[in-house]
């Protein structure tokens, strides 16, 4: 059997003691076992994140994990140090997704206001049925919300990374983005309270 | 204290109340619900699943990032985007749209570009994925599909010491693992180019309908109704028949085609397995059938022996564990049959869920397979009727010429005929058009005459 060989230029010192700006700088240069370190460490992190965004499919979420780690080459130069690089990361495919989303979104707006067309349905005697129908609502909520809240409720609350970060990697003041994160939350809360009654 | 601003209620869900603040939600029923709702709401979302990949998904990600990373030097993606979304806005409307929400996958340089479709009892693995794909056979058959490659890109399917190399094309492999030895049996192309370098021989380059097998000697067969001219069209629209594959069934072309002739489909309806096959059986649908479906009900066995397309992974095809080279552990069921009956019932299965390339292969393989069988004339149009509907025109029509000269008297010649006509239609040419569909005019049957009748009424439109 016969592997693919990847040609690797090797980075000095030991990749698995290096910190993630070392190894951010080093993948900024073209190193690529630095970017296949930061891979190795971020990966779920950035597909966690893809597989909350409304993508299509499978190909859809590696295209943006792999977008997203490829534009770290380039991007890497513009790393500053005032967030961590997994903030900073994950900021960086925000901006990337921003770029992908936009048919996707408009058909899952599409979906979600077909599904608030539907009549109500009759109250569901399995409590793990009800739970499933409450997160369906909050999927189906999250996918509603604008790019930009929907980013800052994935950061801030359910990847929980501080919000000074967030917002320096968004580019945009601190205020601004609570002000989102409210709106997303009042959104997603009355999806819940419409489920509910 | 008056409320606070939203901005500052947020911060307290993230964040904790200040002092202040605190006291105000004590008394204010209203913030102290928006904060504690919020937070409940929080705690669901937390618990909304998430699809994480296989690891040998990510692996391949990851190999392909570093692939990418070390192929395309320093180049700035967002310009790429920029490039690609320029594009889009010129190809204006959906098309476009649709164009730009997808520029970001063309911006990956190296993605898998084959789709395996594995026989029953295939086992197979990739060993390297793009822009150097490689797929080990071990044993069994797998049917293959490739997307053109980018210069540089390379597809190889290796069995044992022999290697199959390919360009934008669909093929079938077989190999048979020995004790100590993986053996390359066979190779057939349903279009494109591939060149197969055997393990002992000179090396040979296969067209489309051209099949090389180890037992002559790496000699190279040419289907009975597929001259060399069907080369032609071969690479034109991989990655569309790609796209159905993940998309699923696709419509008949003359539905799409000409939208004022709603009778263009003349004979698509009923292929009858090898068990269900009758001599002469010219089965013809409706001719107003616009998506034919087929009427044979697929047996239980011939759906197991039909799998659905699967990408280039990393997992064996079969059910059977992680494949080794070793002792053959090939699923019983096929060799109990002739391999053209396997082949052809094989292909109709592919047929009937609209994977064309799959089809037309499989009927390729009997034809190759066993030129003398009494399937073949069925084998032949059916060839044709899987190519025209995977749109390969350009082989459909060989194909339905082919077929009609060696069965002028086939129950099923009036229909390859109106069929045929049509595609000379799409071809612009003409004056065959009109021959094949006088010729069809007189089939016995009426769904065939009338749709002989709507292309000679089509033709007279266009010339007037």
């Amino acid at each position: 059997m016969t592997g693919k060989l990847v040609p690797l230029r090797r980075i000095s010192g030991d990749i698995t003691e290096m910190s993630d700006e070392a190894l951010l700088a080093a993948a900024g240069t073209g190193d690529a076992p630095a970017l296949g370190a930061l891979f190795d460490r971020f990966h779920t992190a950035v597909y966690r994140f893809a597989a909350r965004l409304p993508m299509t499919d499978e190909l859809a979420r590696d295209d943006l994990v792999q977008a997203t780690f490829l534009e770290l080459r380039s991007a890497a130069r513009s790393y500053r140090g005032t967030s961590s690089v997994k903030t900073w990361i994950l900021g960086v495919a925000a901006n990337v997704a921003r770029h992908t989303l936009r048919a996707e979104r408009r058909r899952r707006t599409h979906q979600a206001h077909y599904l608030d067309r539907l009549p109500d349905q009759p109250a569901l005697l399995d409590a793990q049925l009800d739970r499933k129908k409450l997160l369906a609502r909050i999927a189906a909520a999250l996918a509603e919300l604008p790019h930009d809240q929907q980013v800052a409720f994935l950061l801030c609350d359910l990847e929980q990374l501080p919000g000074v970060e967030v917002a320096r990697v968004l580019g945009i003041p601190e205020g601004t983005l609570w002000r989102r994160l409210h709106t997303a939350r009042k959104a997603m809360r009355a999806a819940v309270e419409k489920e509910a009654r | 204290m008056t409320c606070p601003g939203d901005a500052e209620l947020a911060r307290a869900v993230s964040l904790g109340a200040a002092p202040e603040l605190a006291d105000h939600l004590a008394g204010c029923a209203a913030c102290r619900d928006s904060v504690e709702s919020s937070r409940r709401v929080i705690e669901l979302a937390r618990d909304l699943p998430v699809q994480l990949p296989s690891s040998a998904r990510r692996e391949e990600v990851r190999t392909a990032l570093l692939a990418a990373g070390a192929g395309a030097g320093r180049r700035s993606l967002p310009a790429a985007w920029l490039a690609a979304g320029a594009a889009g806005a010129a190809a204006a409307g959906l098309v476009g749209y649709l164009a730009l929400a997808r520029a970001p996958a063309a911006v990956i340089a190296h993605r898998p570009h084959g789709t395996i479709h594995p026989h029953a009892g295939a086992r197979y693995l990739t060993s390297s994925a793009s822009p150097d794909e490689v797929v080990q056979l071990i044993d069994g058959t797998i049917d293959i599909e490739v997307e053109p490659l980018a210069p540089g890109e390379r597809f190889r399917v290796a069995v044992g010491r022999a290697e199959v190399e390919v360009r934008g094309t669909a093929f079938t492999v077989t190999a048979r693992a020995g004790q100590h030895t993986i053996e390359l049996l066979e190779v057939a192309v349903a279009h494109g180019r591939v060149a197969v370098r055997p393990e002992v021989g000179a090396p040979v380059s296969l067209g489309a309908g051209q099949a090389w097998r180890a037992a002559l000697a790496t000699a190279v067969l040419s289907a009975a109704s597929v001259p060399p001219r069907a080369v032609a069209d071969a690479t034109a629209h991989p990655v569309a028949a790609r796209q159905r594959l993940a998309s699923g069934p696709a419509s008949h072309p003359a539905a799409v085609a000409e939208p004022g002739a709603p009778q263009r489909q003349p004979a698509l309806a009923v292929a009858p397995s090898v068990s269900q096959r009758r001599p002469a059986a010219a089965a013809v649908p409706s001719a107003s059938q616009r998506n034919p479906a087929p009427a044979v009900v697929p047996s239980a066995s011939q759906r197991s022996a039909a799998p659905a397309a699967v990408p280039l992974h990393l997992a064996a095809a079969s059910p059977e564990p992680a494949p080794a080279p070793g002792p053959s552990a090939s699923a019983p069921g096929p060799a109990a049959r002739a391999p053209e009956e396997l082949a052809y019932d094989q292909a109709w299965a592919a047929l009937r869920s609209d994977d064309f390339v799959r089809a037309a292969s499989g009927f390729t393989r009997v034809l190759l397979v066993a030129p003398d069988s009494p399937l073949v004339e069925d084998a032949s149009y059916w060839r044709a009727v899987a190519l025209a509907r995977g749109r390969r025109s350009a082989e459909a029509l060989s194909a339905f010429r082919d077929f009609l000269d060696g069965y002028a008297r086939s129950p099923r010649a009036g229909e390859a005929s109106a069929m045929l006509g049509w595609l000379l239609i799409d071809a612009r040419d003409y004056d065959e058009a009109a021959r094949r569909f006088r010729a069809a005019a007189g089939d016995p049957n009426p769904a065939v005459r009338t749709s002989a009748q709507a292309g000679l009424d089509a033709l007279a439109r266009r010339l007037r």
